[in-house]
């Protein structure tokens, strides 16, 4: 039973907050609301026996990936908004919102982690020794794939950034790349 | 409220896309869009996930060993891989774009409207 | 060693793609771009040669290496190579600044890596990722000149829209793999077969096929692709065009027994294709925009073969031996051929801003060579023989005639019809008009000219032996 209530409050958590992320216009809070929908999520996965996949989406997802997100759009300023008004202290009723969906993710982790792992449908699933196992065997091309991708982002990434830290003027022309 | 089954998980990760998709329509700026794109593939990863469960269930008997049921949670994991790489490189993009020409609007939004 | 041989290929094209990114930095010398250059063609030959080496001795019709991961089949194979080789041409015929080479030669060894995983690939898992390094190499490529507001605003919208196609993509696998508990395209195909599927697996495979729609920009879903093609360097625009989407139709061969449940949307993807994107063509006068919208309707040509499926039917009339499949085999060569070059050739006649079709005038004077090119990759896009895109369509729409669909090809021939007034419209102005004040601007070195008028002279000889195609894909 309390697996149950810990889904169905996990899923409108999710629901909720992801609808904020949609609804609101200011691009700081889609992305703080979107960092409270990964942790939702991140309850659904725990609620799903997936204890290492929870776990990775909190560090790797609302930790990094939204962290970077966060950067960008406040070193941004987006749609034209004054920086302060993207970033000055909320009045108490925008707090209300946020605050009450702050507090039941609150609620639920503490309650989640205290009721321990849920019954498993089939119990050996959850362990992440398993999973590894399985990454480096049967998937091994996967996880090289995978270390591709990451290398095409990193030098994706500091290829074009590198025109961004350089003031345009002084930029050397580069017009005859294969026009 | 029933005993949670496969359908609950589903459904939840069908609203979470259609409101990635919604988010996609309904934006012009480019970190928004990308924003609504991790929201889609954030609701297919709880898809991918829930199977891994449920897996002595599947809606056709397979024969498959018990441990080839974590295939979802092993495909979850190079989903959120792609996350970050596909974000670094819109984000420097973006970040680029902004600071040379002062705007990351997708012009032609229509454009970008299925 | 036994045991990871078949992964050779592979393993040859990303290391040696990073090495070449380590070779980038150490001087900035047009010796170091030229020797980057012949290495990267020596690895994408080295890559072609084991392809086809471990492929040997393959008995089962379907065998799977890489822990499943990968599919050695011969038609499979066969496209990995012609992707092979639409990079080693671009790898010939671009041009890029000396400090840039490192980068730039080893994005495309990543990106042939993508194409040729993606066209192997027998596992769902394996058709994401390798679409994925694909996709993420062509952000990078299409957003290169990192100093030019249009490559990185091309860049970017095609990033966002590959984002939201992979989100349906990905989708449409979860659901699949939901209804039939595997990863495995074999296994799925089997289970598909074995019963009637749900309405979940049916919404699975449409969200699959929205997804692989956007990717190969059929209409409705083309309308990132005329943005895209202007932005992009020009022999990314061919690459993108011809190989990204080929490797797409290769992975989803195995999914042919679709057209039983969805051969309705694909029909209408088909005809709404080569109907739109001629149309959309008439009135464009920005030249790369025109074979933009020209690539839309190619893919509803392509989409006719496919829809013909891989089998031979028994009451075929017109040239009986050949497959949907085999057709669309031909056709990808044939176009990728074309098109390759007409994008380059474009790339190298520089334009105010856009190329425009006034931009055009007095090339052929200025360099004939060029301009001959170019007539003969147009001519082919046509499909107006002795060129290989004529017989490209004719295997394609008799296949579609021998499956039993009346309609399709007769849209198609429509649609060539119609197609053929711009693409005649380039050849006028190339050659019958007038220059303006000033001479055109075209920049193209000793090696790229002899480049482009090698591959013009392969789309007429292709043309004149067609046979060669199919008797190269026998051969594996």
């Amino acid at each position: 039973m309390a697996q149950n209530i810990l889904f169905y409050l996990a899923a409108v958590m999710a629901v909720a907050t992801t609808s904020m992320v949609v609804i609101t216009r200011n691009a700081v809070y889609a992305v703080l609301y979107l960092i409270m929908s990964l942790f939702a999520v991140a309850l659904v996965f725990l609620s799903l026996n997936a204890p290492f996949l929870a776990l990775v989406e909190i560090i790797v997802y609302a930790g990094a990936i939204m962290v970077l997100f966060l950067f960008v759009v406040m070193m941004l300023n987006l749609q034209g908004q004054r920086g302060d008004e993207a970033t000055k202290r909320p009045t108490r009723r925008q707090m209300i919102v946020p605050g009450a969906l702050a507090l039941l993710l609150l609620i639920l982790i503490v309650v989640s982690l205290s009721a321990g792992t849920p019954a498993a449908t089939n119990a050996a699933l959850s362990d992440p020794k398993l999973l590894g196992e399985l990454l480096f065997t049967k998937h091994y091309l996967g996880v090289k794939l995978s270390g591709i991708i990451l290398l095409i982002g990193t030098i994706g990434g500091l290829h074009i950034g590198r025109g961004g830290s350089i003031p345009s003027t002084m930029e050397k022309p580069i017009d005859d790349v294969t026009h | 409220m029933g005993p949670i089954g496969l359908q609950h998980y589903l459904v939840l990760g069908a609203i979470l896309f259609v409101l990635g998709v919604i988010g996609i329509v309904s934006r012009k700026n480019a970190v928004g869009i990308l924003i609504s794109i991790e929201l889609m593939l954030n609701a297919a990863n709880i898809n991918l996930i829930a199977f891994s469960r449920y897996s002595n269930k599947p809606i056709f008997p397979t024969t498959m060993p018990e441990a080839a049921y974590m295939d979802g949670q092993v495909f979850a994991i190079f989903v959120i891989i792609l996350a970050a790489c596909e974000a670094a490189v819109a984000l420097a993009i973006i970040l680029n774009l902004f600071n040379m020409f002062g705007t990351i609007e997708v012009d032609d939004a229509d454009t970008m409207r299925g | 060693m036994g045991h990871y041989q078949p992964l050779l290929p592979d393993l040859i094209l990303a290391m040696g793609a990073t090495f070449i990114l380590l070779l980038g930095p150490l001087r900035d010398s047009q010796n170091l771009r030229d020797f980057l250059r012949w290495i990267s063609l020596g690895l994408v030959a080295a890559t072609a040669a084991t392809l086809v080496w471990v492929n040997h001795g393959m008995a089962t019709p379907y065998p799977l290496v890489g822990e499943g991961w990968l599919t050695t089949a011969p038609l499979h194979t066969a496209f990995a190579v012609v992707f092979l080789a639409t990079i080693a041409w671009t790898i010939l015929a671009s041009t890029v600044p000396d400090e840039d080479a490192g980068e730039w030669y080893s994005m495309l060894l990543f990106l042939g890596t993508g194409m040729i995983i993606l066209a192997r690939a027998a596992n769902l898992a394996a058709v994401f990722l390798g679409l994925e390094v694909l996709s993420i190499s062509l952000y990078i490529l299409i957003a290169f000149r990192y100093s030019k507001r249009s490559s990185l605003r091309g860049g970017i919208m095609y990033l966002l829209l590959a984002g939201f196609a992979s989100g349906f993509l990905l989708f449409g696998m979860a659901l699949i793999y939901a209804v039939f508990g595997t990863l495995q395209i074999a296994e799925i195909r089997t289970l598909a077969l074995a019963t009637d599927m749900g309405p979940m697996a049916k919404v699975g495979f449409g969200l699959l096929l929205v997804g692989v729609g956007f990717k190969l920009a059929a209409v409705p879903f083309h309308m990132w692709t005329p943005e895209v093609y202007e932005s992009s360097p020009g022999t990314v625009t061919g690459l993108i065009a011809s190989s990204s989407k080929g490797a797409m139709l290769a992975a989803f061969i195995p999914f042919l027994f679709l057209l039983e449940t969805h051969w309705s949307i694909i029909w209408l993807f088909a005809a709404l294709s080569m109907v739109g994107g001629n149309l959309l063509g008439l009135r464009e006068i920005r030249v790369k925009r025109i074979l933009a919208y020209s690539s839309i309707a190619h893919i509803g040509y392509v989409l006719t073969g496919y829809l013909a499926g891989d089998t031979l039917s028994a009451n075929a009339a017109f040239l009986p031996s050949i497959t949907g499949v085999n057709a669309v085999f031909f056709y990808v060569v044939a176009y990728a051929a074309s098109i390759l070059g007409a994008f380059a050739a474009l790339g190298y006649i520089q334009g105010e801003r856009d190329l425009t079709l006034r931009d055009l005038r007095g090339v052929g004077r200025r360099n004939p060579v060029l301009a001959f090119c170019l007539l003969i990759f147009v001519w082919s896009l046509a499909g107006l023989p002795p060129a290989v895109g004529f017989f490209g369509k004719i295997y394609l729409f008799s296949a579609a005639i021998n499956a039993g669909y009346f309609w399709l090809p007769l849209i198609g021939l429509l649609g060539s019809a119609i197609g053929i007034y711009y693409y005649l419209r380039i050849i006028v102005h190339l050659f019958m008009m007038p220059a303006d004040a000033s001479d055109p601007k075209v920049h193209a070195s000793t090696l790229q000219e002899w480049v482009m008028l090698g591959s013009a002279v392969a789309v007429i000889a292709l043309g004149l032996f067609p046979e060669t195609i199919f008797s190269f894909l026998r051969a594996f």
